[in-house]
C-alpha cells in the first residue's frame, strides 16, 4: 500500500447506511462495476457520476451502518474511492472494506473542519493533513493490518496454507460450567475457544459452529470461495443455503442468484439448501440451526436474530463467509456489552416490537457500536422466544455486534435442548457492563420508527392519526405466527381502509401453514390483505410494493432508510404488528388497543 | 343477440353497463383516462391488479394516479383484490351487459354472456365521459362447440386451434358451448378477444350456429414464445428442459384451476431446478383454496403461492427470467422480453400441461 497519497474530498453526513450506499434492488447484478453508477442514490444522485479514482470520502458517525452488503465497500472500492475517513464506522461495514483493501481512518476532528472539495494528504498509519492542519491516524489492528499488506482477505486466503487447516472438531457437548464475572458474549466465545480468561478487545479465532448463506450474495460468495483457493467446504452438515430474498424472481438479475444458490449443494455438497420455504432467519430457528452456545455467522446483518436462544451470531460479508466455508473459523474481537433489563409486565396493546423501538431510540444508531445487547428482567422472561427473537434481531440497528437472551425454560423447549445443558449460559452479577439500561415494562406505550431513521423513535400519541398509503406485516422482525395473530385479532371481521393497501408475508412456511390453520390467513385476505409467499418480500424494497412521491408506508420491518421502499421521498414507519394492523384499519396510524 | 348488441355490431352507439381500468394501461393511457370525469362512476370500476404489489416506482405512480382518479370520482376501487375481470365475473354480470376496458383480454367477461370490449386508451376515456360507447360495424359468428374434452385436452386447445384457424378474426362471437364451466369460458374468451376477435360471449343457440367445432377432434396445442398468436401444435416441445412454470392468470387462476394442480401434485414434488409459482385469481378463490387445503398441496409440493392478482402472467415483477430460460405459463401473453429484458422464451400452455412441467422438469408435446 502507497505510504503517502493525495486525495479530493467527497463529504457526508452521519448514519450514511448501507440503503443509501448501494440500494438493494442493485446487489444481484452480475458484477460491481455495474453498480458504481448507483453508489449514493437515494441522497446524492449526481454524486455517482463525478466520483474520480483517488478520491475520498469524509463522514460523520457511524459510516456504512445497516445491512452486511459488502457491495457497500466493494463498489466503492471499485469506483476507486482511496480511503473513508469518518469518525466512526458501522462494525460490518469495517471489515467489509478491510477485506476489499479499502483504507479506513478513524478521526473525529476532519469532519467539521473540512468541505467538500477539499484535498487531504494521507501518510498511511501516521497522520492526514487538511488545509494545513495535521491530524493523527489511530493505529489499526494488528489482525487489520495483516489483511491491509495482503490487500485484501481474497489474496489473504489466497496465501492461507489450505492442508493446514484442521478438520473440523467434533461438536463440543453442549454443557459446561458457568464462568463467573463474564457477559453473555464472553461466556459464549469462552466456551468456544477454550480460552483462560477474556476481555472485551482481545481478539480471538473461533470455530464457526453454523454458517448461513444467502441466495442474494450466492454468486459473489461462489466466486470469492473459488478465488481463495477452497477446493471443499469446511464442513458441508455446518453450511445452509437460504434461497429468500430473490424467489419470486422480481428482477431479472435474480434467476441467476437462484442457479448460484443450487451450486452449494451441487458442487460442494452442502446439505441444507432451503428454497421457498421461508425468511433464513426464521427457518434457522425452526430448524434448530440456532441453539444455545453456538457461534452463528451469516450474509445479513439480521443474524443477530439467534441471540434470542443463546447463540452468538453475527452478520458478515460475503466475502468474509466464503473464508468462513473454506476455513470453518473467523477472527473476532471480544465486543464490550450493554446490559438492557426489562422488568414487569407490558401493557395491553404492547409488544416485544415497543421494547426494542424504545431501546433503540434511546441508544441511536450509533449507540452500540460493536457492542453485545444483553437483555434479561421479569419482562423478558415472560416473552416467547418469537418475542425475543423480534428483540435480538433488531439489535443491529444500534450498531450491535450481537443480542444475548440467556436460555431457560422456553429456550430448552423451543430448541429441543435440555436446560441442564446450557444454563452455564448466564447473567451474572459480577460481569462488567459497559452500561446497564433500566425499563419498567408497565410504562411502555407502542413506540414507532419515525421517517427516516430506526432510531427516529417516537411514542403513538405523537404521530396517530398520520395518514397510511400502504401497510407491511411480515419480515424477520415480525413475520411470526404471534405477529399474524395479533394482526388477525385487530382485523377480524373488518375490513381495511378503502385507499390502503396492506400486504402480508409470513415469515416461513411453517407460519404460513399455522395461520392458515388458524384461520388467520382467511380473516387477512377477508380484511382486503394480499397475502404473499413466505420470503423477505417487500422489507427488501426491491419489489413487490414499492411506492411513490411522497407515500407514506407503516410496516412491522427493520429498516426505513431514505429510499428503502422506493422513492427517496416516501416515508416509513416501523411498528408492531398490531399497530400495523390498527393503522391499515383505520387509514392512518392508529393505537391497536381498542381493536384487540 | 339482445337489440343493443345489434346495435352495437351494426355500428351504432350504445350505453355502456361497466367498465375496467386497470394498471394493465400504459402511462399514456392512465394521463388520458384520468383527465376525463366519468359519466356513471358507479359502473366504472378502477383495479389494481396487474403489478400488484407494485414492483417499481414508475408502476407505483400510475397506480396511485389511478387511486386519486377513483378516489376523486367516487369510482368502484378494487386494490389487491384480484384480477379486475374474475372480480367483475364474480360480482355478476348479466347476458349482454356491455363491458369496457383498456385491456387485451376484456372479452374475458364473456363467460357470464356479458359482451367485453377492448378499447384503445383514447376511445376508452371517451367512452367513459359520454356513458356511450361505438365501434366500427363488425360481423356476428355463431360457434357452436360440440363434444367433450378429453383429460389431456384444455379448452386452451380448442382456443388456440380457433386463433389459428383465423376464423375469429374481426367478429364477435357468440358461443354454444354449454359443457365449458364458466372458468374454461372464461379463459376461451378471453383468449379469443386478445387474438383479434372484436368480442367473445357464451350465448343461448337462438339461431344456427355459423361454424361447429368438436372438442373430441382437438389436438394438443401450445403457443411458441414470441407472439401470442404463434400458436403451433405441441409437436417441438417435447422434452424441452423447463427453468420457470407459473399457474394462475385468466386462463389458471381459477379455483378449478388450482384444484387441477393440487390434484395432480399431491404426494409429489415440483422439479428441484424449476421455480413454480401459483395464483389464485381473487381473494375469494384464496380464501377457498385455503379452505380445501389446496395451499398445503401447493406448498408440500415446494412451489410458491402468490398473492392474488395478475402475477406472473403480467410478469413485471413476479417470475423475472433471464438469458435463455424456458418459461411455461398459463397466463396469455409471451411476446419476447416480457418477463425479462434479454429473454424470448414464453411457453403459453394448459394447467395440466404447466403442472406436469413442473413435476418432470420437461415440457412434452402432449
Amino acid at each position: 500500500m502507497e505510504q503517502t497519497f493525495r486525495s479530493r474530498v467527497w463529504q457526508l453526513g452521519d448514519n450514511i447506511d448501507t440503503d443509501i450506499i448501494i440500494m438493494t434492488k442493485y446487489l444481484a447484478k452480475a458484477s460491481l462495476q455495474e453498480m458504481v453508477p448507483h453508489l449514493f442514490e437515494p441522497l446524492r444522485p449526481d454524486l455517482a457520476a463525478r466520483l474520480r479514482p483517488g478520491d475520498a470520502i469524509v463522514a460523520g458517525e457511524n459510516f456504512g451502518c445497516g445491512s452486511s452488503r459488502e457491495m457497500a465497500a466493494s463498489v466503492l472500492k471499485t469506483a476507486g474511492i482511496r480511503c473513508i475517513i469518518a469518525k466512526s464506522f458501522a462494525k460490518i461495514f469495517f471489515r467489509n472494506a478491510i477485506n476489499n483493501g479499502l483504507l479506513l481512518i478513524e478521526c473525529r476532528d476532519l469532519y467539521d473542519r473540512c468541505r467538500e472539495g477539499d484535498t487531504v494528504e494521507v501518510e498511511v498509519g501516521r497522520q492526514l493533513t487538511c488545509n494545513g492542519t495535521a491530524y493523527p491516524i489511530p493505529a489499526l489492528s494488528r489482525e487489520v493490518l495483516d489483511i491491509l499488506r495482503y490487500g485484501g482477505l481474497v489474496p489473504r486466503m489466497q496465501a492461507l496454507d489450505k492442508s493446514a487447516l484442521a478438520a473440523p472438531a467434533p461438536r463440543d457437548t453442549l454443557r459446561d460450567t458457568h464462568r463467573p464475572g463474564h457477559t453473555l458474549a464472553e461466556q459464549l466465545l469462552l466456551h468456544n475457544t477454550g480460552a483462560e480468561d477474556l476481555r472485551p478487545g482481545d481478539v480471538v479465532t473461533v470455530r464457526v459452529d453454523e454458517a448461513v448463506l444467502h441466495d442474494i450474495y450466492a454468486p459473489y460468495i461462489f466466486q470469492q470461495f473459488r478465488d481463495m483457493g477452497f477446493d471443499r467446504v469446511f464442513d458441508p452438515e455446518r453450511v445452509s443455503v437460504m434461497v429468500d430474498h430473490l424467489y419470486p424472481t422480481c428482477l431479472d438479475d435474480d434467476p441467476r442468484c437462484f442457479r448460484y444458490s443450487r451450486r452449494f449443494q451441487d458442487e460442494y455438497g452442502v446439505k441444507r439448501l432451503y428454497v421457498a420455504d421461508g425468511i433464513s432467519h426464521q427457518l434457522a430457528l425452526e430448524e434448530r440451526l440456532a441453539a444455545p452456545g453456538r457461534i452463528i455467522f451469516g450474509t445479513d446483518s439480521h443474524t443477530t436474530t439467534y441471540g434470542a436462544v443463546g447463540a452468538f451470531a453475527t452478520g458478515v460479508g460475503y466475502t468474509e463467509m466464503a473464508s468462513i466455508i473454506g476455513s470453518g473459523q473467523l477472527w473476532i474481537r471480544v465486543p464490550s456489552a450493554i446490559k438492557v433489563v426489562v422488568n414487569g409486565t407490558l401493557p395491553m396493546g404492547v409488544f416485544p416490537k415497543d421494547i426494542i423501538l424504545r431501546v433503540l431510540g434511546d441508544l441511536t444508531a450509533a449507540g452500540a457500536i460493536y457492542k453485545s445487547l444483553e437483555f434479561t428482567g421479569s419482562a423478558i422472561r415472560q416473552l416467547s422466544v418469537s418475542g425475543r427473537a423480534a428483540i435480538a434481531n433488531m439489535a443491529v440497528e444500534c450498531g450491535a455486534k450481537a443480542a444475548l437472551f440467556a436460555p431457560d425454560e422456553k429456550t430448552a423447549a423451543f430448541c429441543g435442548v435440555d436446560l441442564a445443558d446450557c444454563d452455564w449460559l448466564r447473567f451474572d452479577e459480577d460481569a462488567p457492563y459497559e452500561r446497564v439500561l433500566t425499563y419498567e415494562a408497565d410504562t411502555f406505550t407502542p413506540y414507532l420508527s419515525c421517517p427516516y431513521g430506526v432510531d427516529n423513535v417516537h411514542p403513538i400519541r405523537d404521530v396517530a392519526g398520520t395518514p397510511v398509503d400502504q401497510v407491511f406485516i411480515g419480515s424477520c422482525t415480525n413475520g411470526r405466527l404471534e405477529d399474524l395473530a395479533a394482526a388477525a385479532k385487530v382485523l377480524e371481521g373488518r375490513s381495511i381502509a378503502p385507499y390502503v393497501r396492506l400486504i402480508v408475508t409470513p415469515a416461513s412456511k411453517a407460519v404460513y401453514r399455522e395461520a392458515a390453520r388458524l384461520g388467520y390467513l382467511k380473516t387477512l385476505v377477508q380484511a382486503g390483505a394480499m397475502v404473499t409467499h413466505p420470503f423477505c418480500g417487500l422489507c427488501q424494497g426491491r419489489s413487490g410494493g414499492l411506492v411513490s412521491g411522497d407515500q407514506v408506508v407503516i410496516g412491522t420491518h427493520n429498516r426505513n432508510f431514505i429510499g428503502r421502499m422506493g422513492s427517496p421521498a416516501a416515508r416509513t414507519y416501523l411498528a408492531s404488528p398490531a399497530v400495523a394492523a390498527a393503522s391499515a384499519l383505520e387509514g392512518r396510524i392508529a393505537d391497536p388497543a381498542p381493536y384487540l | 343477440m339482445t337489440s343493443k348488441l345489434e346495435r352495437l355490431l351494426a355500428g351504432g352507439t350504445v350505453a355502456w353497463d361497466r367498465a375496467l381500468v386497470t394498471d394493465g394501461l400504459s402511462p399514456e393511457a392512465v394521463a388520458q383516462i384520468t383527465a376525463v370525469t366519468p359519466a356513471a362512476p358507479d359502473k366504472t370500476w378502477v383495479v389494481i391488479d396487474h403489478d400488484a404489489p407494485a414492483g417499481s416506482v414508475a408502476v407505483a405512480e400510475q397506480q396511485k394516479a389511478l387511486l386519486d382518479w377513483a378516489r376523486r370520482a367516487g369510482t368502484v376501487f378494487r386494490s389487491g383484490r384480484g384480477i379486475g375481470y374474475a372480480l367483475l365475473l364474480e360480482a355478476g354480470l348479466t347476458q349482454g351487459e356491455i363491458v369496457l376496458s383498456g385491456g387485451s383480454h376484456a372479452a374475458a367477461v364473456g363467460a357470464a354472456g356479458a359482451v367485453g370490449l377492448s378499447l384503445p386508451p383514447a376511445e376508452l376515456a371517451r367512452a367513459l365521459e359520454r356513458g356511450q360507447v361505438s365501434l366500427p360495424p363488425a360481423p356476428l359468428l355463431r360457434l357452436a362447440v360440440t363434444g367433450t374434452l378429453s383429460p389431456y385436452l384444455s379448452v386452451r386447445d380448442l382456443a388456440w386451434t380457433l386463433i389459428q384457424s383465423g376464423l375469429c378474426r374481426g367478429k364477435a362471437v357468440a358461443i354454444h358451448a354449454p359443457q365449458l364451466t364458466p372458468a374454461q369460458a372464461m379463459d376461451l374468451c378471453g383468449l379469443l378477444g386478445t387474438a383479434g376477435a372484436v368480442t367473445a360471449f357464451c350465448a343461448e343457440a337462438d339461431a344456427p350456429a355459423d361454424e361447429t367445432v368438436d372438442l373430441s377432434a382437438l389436438r394438443p396445442m401450445a403457443v411458441l414464445p414470441g407472439d401470442a398468436g404463434q400458436t403451433a401444435p405441441a409437436s417441438g416441445t417435447d422434452g424441452l428442459r423447463v427453468n420457470q412454470v407459473f399457474i394462475g392468470g385468466c386462463g389458471g387462476g381459477s379455483l378449478e384451476a388450482l384444484r387441477e394442480t393440487a390434484a395432480l401434485w399431491r404426494g409429489r414434488t415440483v422439479c428441484p431446478y424449476v421455480r413454480v409459482m401459483v395464483a389464485p385469481a381473487t381473494s375469494a378463490v384464496y380464501i377457498q383454496a385455503l379452505e380445501e387445503g389446496l395451499m398445503d398441496v401447493f406448498l408440500d409440493a415446494g412451489a410458491l403461492v402468490m398473492n392474488q392478482g395478475c402475477s406472473a402472467c403480467w410478469a413485471q415483477s413476479q417470475g423475472r427470467c433471464d438469458q435463455a430460460e424456458v418459461f411455461v405459463s398459463t397466463g396469455s401473453i409471451n411476446c419476447a422480453g416480457w418477463a425479462g429484458k434479454a429473454h424470448n422464451g414464453i411457453y403459453l400452455t394448459s394447467v395440466r400441461r404447466a403442472a406436469q412441467a413442473a413435476l418432470s422438469g420437461s415440457l412434452y408435446e402432449s
